[in-house]
């Protein structure tokens, strides 16, 4: 059984049909990239998988359970992480503690405990600064572990935004553009870490412009147009896919 | 029983029209900016007692209105310009706190002015009440209406048929976007303050003369133009009219026949039941959020 | 960080235990008083405006809620002051759960019209209520009694409040590192960043909405029985807009300056008696002007600008 299933999800806003009748499998432990020209649909279907929106048709199944329409807070419980294309960073906190907000689902939330400081509770929080501080250097990030989330640069939030993530070990990482707007070596960096994270045994789902990033992580390709699919397969199948390369040099017919 | 009912249905209409240009300037400077302006009441405070001093001081009534119109206006220029461009993208309720402190300065200033009594301001035309099917109709209640209705049709023309009106709307829809085709959003800004400012002025000056007016009016008069503001759907122009007017309708018939003690809970009341059951208002729309 | 937010506490406790030794007069000691109740009930305000970024126009009115039990309770059924505190607290739970759950999925102005009729309708119901308030007029408060002792001199009081006010600074430095704090602070930061790690958000908003409300209340009752009277004004529109100032003036999303806030706001009228007739627009003016020239309040201004976190 595939990790995920999505089959004939659609999403329509008014009379825009942002995602059509899209269907793909994604099976565990690969890294499966969607790619496609701006506006083709992909962070609308992360937002449709992530549950922070709701499909008009179709259905979307993690280990054969139906998923689709459930709230994001539901979907964490189930191991689905993801980063955000717009950065979603928490700037009224420091770096290290927008890390440890991704682990919030393996704590003890409780109020009263919380502010008469039990034990226990504190123990675990500064385990888990620990956590997070390993999971800062895992991604890059070591030289801000003190730091601001409002004083970083825009390359070490979008690496904070995935340290986060990897906070709620997930089993289903969904990275929005990681590398956009990043500089080459920058996107070299993230292009190991990618690599990393999967070889720990995540499953990554990406959406990225970087081309080379994409043919060189990939294991699956996804690529959208128009909100429909244009065609799935290895790296090597999509690039010999000749709607593929007429979406991408402008050839429309 | 027809005419008692007739009789709560004409100063509920009448008190509704003032709720309603207050309303509209909520939704004005709102749609603008995000903005709720909390000194939206003083404006209708300020022209109330503005057009009872300048009429006082011997001007012919239309002077007095008029001046009673713009000098709000010019108030509300005046915040806009000292007070919210200046920390623009602020957090909602770092704005609320500025408009309240501004509120309380134009209250207090009119405390210092008018000093705190109660005035009124003769009638446009004659204290004669007018039968209707037993009911007393005041004519000033008529023009209230007649020119409440002018009002909002003039305000109608003006968003549908003028460019200023147009680049309103658009900045209202979309504030980047109208930036990007060149429409000077402060401008508009300014002109939707100076609009909504001078809406509920002319709300308080109609008003005046059957209610009575005091330098603490504004407090309840712009709380409750909010509701309806609320009630209608923030941000919806005709919501916040037919809000109004049913803020007034609802609260006069409720201090007729439930409780004249609770006359100034009742919108409230009915402000809390709205959002418990619809909380987007009567005409609020549905948003999805981009993210 | 961290241990400089409770090294604060330290410096918070020792001017707390000397203030009594250098006041000069029972004028400053009452004032102190009413300081430190301000800060409990700021402090309860600011987790919920400042931390979770959601706002309350009608808070006021909890307190109100919470002076009225304990003037009411104990005077027409006999109730002991503190159950009737207790009866306060759960009913201002109450009525914040039953508003603000529906609302909490909306944006902020929502939230602030629905608090705000709230709190009129309240302060309009405890004037028209005259047989069991006193209506305008207000109604006095029996004296808080406990196994016998009963609290009545200034001094008492005041090591009532000061006591509060440390364990209430200490919890809330608490709640904001912990992981239900870290939740409300994201929330604020990013609503949709917090959802997708599996933060109910709806959920958090409304239990730190309830949680500022029972707060408020349990102080409304600590006041009423401090000051011996009550009247409606306590929840009048006009005193939630001054504990919002205090939240905005000390500092959103900062402890201490919630203590500052509270501090200023209590201080404010006394000074402004000065500028007798025209305090209406001096408070107004100086609303205005912090909000302008420092948007992000005293403390966390001053802290930014002497390179330390608040």
């Amino acid at each position: 059984m595939p990790l995920l299933e999505v089959s004939g999800l659609s999403i329509h806003f008014g009379g825009v049909k942002a995602v059509q009748d899209v269907s793909f499998t994604i099976d565990a432990g690969v890294v499966y990239a969607v790619i496609g020209p701006n506006g083709a649909g992909k962070t609308t279907l992360f937002n449709l998988i992530t549950g922070v929106y709701r499909p008009t048709h179709g259905d979307i199944r993690l280990d054969g359970e139906t998923i689709a329409g459930r709230s994001p807070e539901a979907l964490a419980r189930r191991g689905v992480a993801r980063t955000f294309q717009n950065l979603q960073v928490c700037m009224n906190m420091s770096a290290l503690e927008n890390v440890m907000v991704g682990a919030h689902l393996r704590l003890d939330r409780n109020l009263l405990k919380a502010a008469l400081r039990f034990p226990g509770l504190a123990r675990r929080d500064a385990e888990l600064r620990d956590e997070a501080a390993e999971l800062m250097r895992f991604v890059g990030l070591a030289d801000y572990l003190s730091a601001r989330a409002d004083a970083m640069p825009y390359g070490a939030l979008k690496r904070l935004e995935i340290a986060r993530a990897l906070a709620m070990r997930p089993r289903l990482l969904f990275l929005d553009e990681p590398a956009a707007g990043l500089n080459p070596s920058e996107t070299l960096e993230v292009d190991a870490l990618v690599r990393r994270i999967a070889d720990s045994g995540v499953t990554v789902v990406l959406v990225e412009h970087d081309m080379k990033m994409v043919m060189n992580l990939s294991d699956r390709i996804l690529v959208l147009d128009y909100g429909r699919k244009l065609a799935e397969g290895s790296a090597a199948e999509v690039r010999r896919n000749p709607d593929v390369i007429a979406a991408y040099l402008g050839a429309h017919a | 029983m027809l005419a008692q009912f007739l009789q709560f249905l004409f100063s509920g209409v009448t008190v509704g029209a003032t709720y309603a240009l207050a309303a509209l300037g909520f939704t004005l400077i709102y749609n603008a900016s995000n903005v709720i302006n909390f000194a939206q009441g003083e404006f209708i405070m300020l022209g109330g007692m503005l057009a009872v001093f300048f009429a006082q001081s011997g001007l012919p009534l239309p002077a007095a209105m008029l001046l009673a119109i713009l000098i709000p206006a010019g108030v509300g220029v005046l915040i806009e310009k000292l007070a919210i461009e200046p920390v623009k993208g602020a957090e909602t309720v770092s704005l609320i706190i500025i408009t309240i402190g501004a509120s309380l300065v134009i209250r207090g200033l009119a405390a210092v002015g008018f000093g705190k009594g109660t005035f009124s301001l003769p009638a446009f035309s004659g204290d004669t009440p007018i039968d209707v099917l037993g009911a007393t109709l005041m004519p000033q209640s008529l023009w209230v209406l007649g020119v409440t209705a002018a009002a909002v049709g003039a305000l109608w023309y003006f968003f549908n048929y003028s460019l200023a009106g147009k680049a309103m709307l658009a900045t209202a829809c979309n504030r980047t976007a109208a930036q990007l085709v060149g429409i000077d959003t402060n401008g508009v800004l300014f002109l939707s303050f100076a609009l909504s400012a001078g809406m509920g002025a002319l709300g308080g000056i109609l008003i005046a003369p059957l209610t009575l007016t005091a330098y603490d009016v504004g407090v309840m008069l712009g709380l409750k133009g909010f509701v309806a503001a609320v009630l209608g759907g923030l941000g919806n122009g005709l919501g916040a009219v037919v809000g109004g007017l049913l803020v007034g309708l609802i609260e006069a018939l409720g201090a007729g026949y439930i409780s004249s003690a609770y006359k100034d809970a009742i919108p409230f009341v009915l402000i809390l039941l709205i959002l418990f059951f619809m909380p987007r208002g009567l005409f609020g729309a549905r948003l999805t959020e981009r993210v | 960080m961290r241990t400089s937010a409770y090294f604060g506490l330290l410096i918070v406790i020792a001017i707390l235990a000397l203030l009594p030794f250098v006041l000069p007069n029972s004028f400053y000691l009452d004032l102190a008083i009413r300081m430190a109740i301000n800060a409990v009930i700021v402090l309860g305000l600011n987790l919920l405006i400042g931390f979770a970024g959601q706002i309350s126009l009608g808070h006021a009115g909890f307190l109100g809620i919470g002076a009225y039990a304990s003037a009411v309770l104990p005077t027409h059924f006999g109730l002991h002051p503190l159950l009737a505190m207790g009866a306060g607290a759960a009913l201002a739970g109450l009525l914040a759960a039953l508003v603000a759950r529906p609302i909490f999925r909306l944006k902020g102005n929502y939230l602030a019209m629905a608090t705000l009729g709230l709190g009129i309708i309240l302060n309009i119901a405890l004037r028209n209520e005259a047989a069991w308030t006193g209506g305008p007029d207000g109604m006095p408060v029996p004296a808080f009694g406990l196994a016998g002792f009963e609290l009545s001199s200034d001094r008492q009081w005041y090591w009532v409040a000061a006591a509060l006010l440390t364990v209430s600074v200490w919890a809330s430095l608490n709640l904001i590192d912990s992981p239900f704090g870290r939740a409300l602070r994201a929330l604020h930061g990013s609503e949709v960043a917090a959802r997708v790690v599996g933060v109910d958000v709806a959920r958090y908003k409304l239990a730190i909405f309830v949680m500022s409300a029972v707060f408020a209340s349990l102080m409304g009752s600590v006041t009423a029985h401090y000051v011996g009277f009550v009247t409606p004004g306590v929840a009048d529109f006009f005193h939630s807009i001054e504990l919002v100032t205090m939240v905005v003036i000390g500092g959103m999303a900062s402890v201490y300056g919630s203590l500052v806030g509270a501090v200023l706001l209590t201080a404010l009228p006394q000074a402004l008696t000065a500028f007798e007739g025209w305090e209406t627009v001096v408070f107004g003016a100086i609303l205005m002007l912090c909000m302008i020239f420092l948007p992000r309040g005293l403390v966390p201004t001053l802290a930014a600008r002497f390179g330390r976190a608040a």
